[in-house]
């Protein structure tokens, strides 16, 4: 084959690939995860925080790679949720000190104080070592966690861009 | 052709696996993780027992718009691996072996049309396909301590700074291009070679890594590694060694300073090196890189992820007699979350200039602008619409500025 078909091959793949990628999702402008995913994905509205209770939002934001690394977001050494990037979940607690971490991952664990009424927004991040290109190779499934408190009004605002999942957090 | 017709028959399995999945996966497609889902739980039942599957593929669709030989050259380059953690599969405890397989295809848009040092495209690389990379990871003392031995490229351990994952022009993603092509064997994928990389991070923000590196000619090219599985151990004149201090600044979970992360390395490669203008060899060669990014501005307070990211890099190989491009600066900033509600998209914008040897006739220095935006349509799927501005070509004088503009795909599997 010529170069200029191989060339012209290649292209209609690309094309073909990502045609039939968005098709099924009804085209690109349907694939949009951020902003309001509340009413775009048709999920039922937050509940209010329960009485004598706080809520805590954990999400993990979009990373280029290690999207394939996650387990589950453990509350006081208890897993509560299998986190993957772009998604959280949030419940509701007693008022009280609470740690949070990665299982079966090496994390730096967050302690967060919570009081009744109040909303804590935490945010779990993978910290890479070692190369984050395609062509530096592909993260071990062995990374680290970070994990951050944001402040109320910006953690608010970007736990909304994910779908939120209910969970029930025992201690 | 035959490597294009395999990517092909690999993309269009895992797009019909991603179909099939479709109705077992929890939540609508586009917001799945990975763009092949969780294949109904049977993909996070492999990682609970020790066998975690990762994919990637990035397509670099640029075209030249400006001058007399204007063009489009599509590359791409995917990535698929697999993870053994043999402390769940064996009680190992620590130990971790990786594999990886590389396609490539596709045009280099600089040979084609522009005629310049600083590659366009990241995507692009020896078209075919390749075992890649193939190691052990031995963890010890708490992490503080990681052994890895095998087949490695030097892309995964050294001079990668996280900042550059956000370019598309291969001058600076993965690393900074005058090491790979000064010296072939600072490699990057799919090139691999034999190799040794031990890791010491006492503390969480203080690391130091130390890597050998066979200089096995055939297994450093990838058109002649024979797919990657030329093992051969013979080296081109003597190992490469290379050394890495990395110093990250506030990155830990109490940390409320502005993060940051900083790489001085340097290497020296016993092989034998061709001279730029002469017919003779010379051996030995070794090069110095200093690469640093800082956030300076967070919007949201403290913690957060979203802000401004200045950073820099210089990477100098002194002998201007066998190193065409001795000394690549190169500076830039990265906006994370730029635009309010999209706190995931990155902007970036760089400047990179790279002088020519004084070896090579007429040649004094090549400059690149590049801006991006990468716009994460869904936790999978990143689109980067990317515009390059290459001035004085190869620094030849003669030569025409190019205007390069295009986009990159990045697909997560």
């Amino acid at each position: 084959m010529t170069r200029g078909r191989r060339w012209f091959f290649l292209f209609s793949l690309n094309v073909f690939v990502f045609t039939g990628m968005l098709l099924p999702t009804g085209g690109l402008t349907s694939a949009v995860a951020q902003e309001s995913p509340s009413k775009k994905l048709g999920a039922p509205q937050e509940s209010p925080i329960a009485n004598g209770t706080g809520r805590l939002y954990i999400f993990r934001p979009i990373r280029s790679f290690g999207a394939h690394i996650d387990d589950y977001i453990t509350v006081d050494g208890i897993p509560v949720h299998r986190l993957a990037p772009g998604t959280g979940f949030y419940c509701d607690l007693a008022p009280g000190e609470y740690v949070i971490s990665v299982a079966r991952h090496k994390t730096s664990p967050l302690r967060v104080s919570l009081a009744a009424g109040q909303a804590s927004y935490v945010c779990v991040m993978l910290h890479p070592q070692g190369g984050v290109s395609p062509r530096g190779g592909a993260l071990t499934s062995d990374q680290s966690f970070v994990v951050r408190k944001f402040e109320p009004e910006f953690g608010a605002q970007r736990a909304h861009q994910y779908p939120l999942t209910r969970e029930t957090c025992k201690r | 052709m035959k490597p294009a017709r395999i990517a092909t028959l690999c993309l269009l399995a895992l797009l019909m696996m991603s179909r099939v999945t479709l109705a077992q996966a929890q939540g609508p497609w586009w917001t799945w993780s990975t763009i092949s889902g969780n294949w109904g739980g049977y993909r996070q039942s492999l990682a609970d027992d020790g066998v975690v599957v990762s994919g990637s593929t990035i397509v670099d669709l640029l075209g030249n718009v400006s001058g007399p030989v204007r063009a489009f050259a599509p590359a791409n380059a995917s990535l698929l691996a697999i993870d053994a953690d043999l402390e769940k599969l064996l009680d190992l405890k620590g130990l971790l072996v990786h594999t990886e397989f590389v396609a490539n295809g596709g045009q280099n848009l600089s040979t084609k049309s522009i005629g310049n040092l600083l590659q366009v495209a990241t995507a692009f690389a020896q078209p075919g396909y390749y075992l890649g990379q193939m190691f052990v990871q031995q963890k010890l003392l708490s992490d503080k301590v990681t052994l890895q031995m095998g087949r490695m490229t030097t892309a995964n351990n050294f001079a990668s700074l996280p900042a550059f994952a956000d370019y598309v022009s291969f001058a600076v993603n993965p690393i900074p291009i005058n090491l790979t092509s000064n010296t072939i064997y600072f490699t990057s994928l799919p090139a691999v070679q034999w190799a040794a990389v031990g890791t010491i991070a006492p503390t969480d923000w203080l690391a130091f890594a130390v890597g050998v590196y066979d200089t096995n000619l055939p297994s450093g090219l990838p058109f002649a590694s024979r797919h990657g599985v030329d093992f051969s151990f013979q080296g081109s004149g003597g190992p490469m060694e290379v050394a890495q201090l990395t110093y990250t600044l506030n990155r830990g979970s109490d940390d409320i300073g502005l993060p940051g992360t900083y790489y001085l390395g340097g290497f020296y490669s016993g092989a034998a090196y061709s001279s730029l203008s002469h017919d003779d060899t010379r051996k030995g060669n070794y090069g110095f890189y200093l690469e640093g990014q800082q956030m300076i501005y967070r919007r949201g307070g403290l913690s957060s992820d979203v802000g401004l990211t200045p950073w820099i890099s210089i990477a100098y190989t002194p002998q201007q007699s066998i190193n065409q491009l001795p000394l690549l600066v190169m500076a830039g900033a990265v906006y994370h979350g730029l635009i309010p509600g999209r706190s995931d998209d990155n902007s970036a914008v760089g400047f990179y200039y790279g002088k020519i040897s004084t070896s090579v006739p007429s040649g004094s220095g090549e400059k690149v602008v590049e801006l991006d935006y990468t716009w994460w349509a869904t936790p999978w799927l990143g689109i980067t619409p990317d515009l390059q501005y290459v001035l004085t070509p190869s620094g030849r004088s003669s030569s025409r500025n190019a205007a390069v503009i295009g986009a990159q795909f990045q697909i997560l599997f």
